[in-house]
């Protein structure tokens, strides 16, 4: 992939989205279609011109991608669906930029719909018992490692709530989140406890949404009379899954430090480099350990980088601008792709009221259940 | 309890059993009926007891009700069950003051006044 990215350029050239919201009675077509022709709008492109789609989903069903498409017209291109849990939007996303890049398409959208509460879980079905009926939820897996990071950094339970105030925040700025209300450090605290230090809004909502990217080539661009300078570039695509854990650090940290020096050497870059990330903050604690993963944090110095601001808009590195899963919301299929469009928007400058300068280098990160990682570095395109 | 061919609830009578050795690379996974070994895939397994006393590695309170069939506040932990197995298990304790990190455990049962089936684990009576 890192060479096909190199000897043909990516770009991602239209973005839309339909909000993420709470659970509602609007049937997934609606969504997703909201946010396709608000990403061909976007782009100036028409519906025609696109040659394949890959459509991230968990808990829609089979074959969503069609029945979803059509009506925007039959035009008989390539509909593929991708499930791979949280990162199933990330998924299609890479599916779509390895199209382009490998030379079989042109002009390829990545879209993510989803609606809650229809999705289930392999790991009920793989015929083995567990110890204990949490044994795969995500909430008691990262209280339990939140609290080892609070207890190994000597930190109190602010160091986590931190990242549910800056990313509320940065939400409540952002016309596609879920929440849209700003929250004090003392209502993140006073917030209900689910498990171990972690509070109900230091949790991401379950919700439902649509996100959606065109990518296309540079010949695509110049042939199509696109804006180069409003496409930034995809420089890496990493895609890998958890190894069995060695020491100290947890599997899944191990997984996110992997994935993401990976996609930084794809890309020639250094961690020092991002100027922005979006990563998959479920929880609080995952923004921190897994900005320290990737490097935006020396190693156990995330939180304090938080409370410094250096994480925030404006900051050396801002994370999660968007919201973030806890802010902006966590629909699942949705979620990747969402956080290539925020990239985008914030590479374009066109991110009104929560606008981070400069931004040139970004990473999305996502992780899912399992485990799966998937990473992606875009560059801003003078 | 109940349990079925594929999906045992773990109870002390799994105890003798609870996990896999691997003949080709030693490793132990968990649990014993697993499909390969965690490290090499191999499956010439051998069901084993715990080769060591579980010893407590982390902990924390659930308060929300947030699996079926478990009643909140309970005390979940991380027992090393076998060397580089740790596994998130129910800890039989009215709450955390009672744990120290690294503490040893012990494997017990639920009894007919419990509403948590299956094995959970507490401190060794010495440590209690």
């Amino acid at each position: 992939m890192s060479r096909l990215l190199q000897e043909r350029a990516v770009h991602v050239v239209g973005i839309g989205m339909h909000p993420y919201q709470f659970p509602s009675e609007t049937p997934y077509v609606h969504l997703g279609l909201t946010a396709v022709r608000e990403a061909l709008k976007d782009a100036g492109l028409q519906w025609p011109q696109v040659q394949a789609a890959f459509v991230g989903t968990a808990a829609i069903g089979m074959a969503a991608g069609r029945v979803m498409l059509r009506h925007l017209g039959s035009t008989g291109l390539s509909v593929t669906q991708v499930e791979n849990a949280s990162a199933s939007g990330s998924s299609a996303f890479r599916l779509a930029c390895q199209a382009v890049a490998s030379g079989e398409h042109d002009v390829v959208l990545a879209v993510g719909v989803d609606k809650t509460g229809h999705a289930r879980r392999a790991s009920g079905s793989d015929g083995l018992s567990t110890l204990s009926p949490t044994s795969n939820l995500p909430v008691a897996k990262f209280a339990l490692l939140a609290r080892r990071y609070l207890r190994d950094g000597g930190l109190n339970i602010e160091a986590l709530a931190r990242v549910a105030v800056k990313n509320h925040g940065n939400a409540s700025l952002n016309p596609y989140a879920q929440f849209r209300k700003p929250r004090t450090l003392e209502q993140v605290l006073a917030s209900p406890k689910v498990a171990g230090e972690l509070t109900v809004q230091q949790c991401c909502p379950r919700g439902e949404g649509a996100a959606a990217v065109i990518v296309a080539s540079a010949a695509a661009i110049a042939r199509l009379g696109l804006s180069r300078t409003r496409s930034p570039r995809v420089i890496a695509s990493v895609s890998i899954s958890e190894k069995l854990g060695r020491g100290d650090v947890p599997p899944i940290v191990q997984m996110v430090r992997d994935s993401s020096l990976a996609a930084l050497e794809q890309a020639g870059i250094a961690a020092s480099d991002l100027n922005m990330v979006e990563l998959h903050d479920a929880f609080s604690i995952e923004e921190i350990v897994y900005g320290e993963a990737i490097g935006v944090s020396k190693p156990g110095e995330g939180a304090h980088d938080l409370a410094r601001g250096d994480t925030a808009i404006g900051g050396r590195c801002a994370v999660n601008a968007s919201g973030g899963l806890i802010g902006m919301g966590h629909p699942i299929g949705p979620t990747g792709v969402g956080q290539i469009a925020e990239i985008t928007r914030q590479m374009r400058s066109e991110a009104t009221g929560r606008q981070h300068p400069n931004t040139r280098l970004a990473m999305a990160h996502m992780i899912g259940l399992g485990s799966v990682a998937i990473a992606h570095v875009l560059q801003k395109t003078d | 309890m109940t349990t079925s061919p594929l999906m045992p609830a773990w109870g002390v009578d799994h105890l003798p059993t609870l996990l896999a050795h691997c003949r080709r690379c030693g490793t132990y996974t968990f649990p014993s009926n697993a499909w390969g070994c965690r490290e090499c895939g191999d499956d010439t397994l051998d069901k084993v007891p715990m080769p060591q006393t579980p010893r407590l590695r982390n902990f924390i309170t659930v308060y929300g009700d947030v699996a079926p069939g478990l009643t909140s506040p309970v005390v979940v932990g991380e027992v090393e069950i076998a060397p580089g197995v740790v596994e998130e298990a129910l800890i039989a304790v009215a709450d955390e003051s009672q744990l120290k990190l690294d503490m040893p455990m012990e494997a017990i049962g639920a009894d007919s006044a419990d509403t948590q089936r299956g094995l959970r684990f507490r401190p060794l009576k010495a440590q209690r």
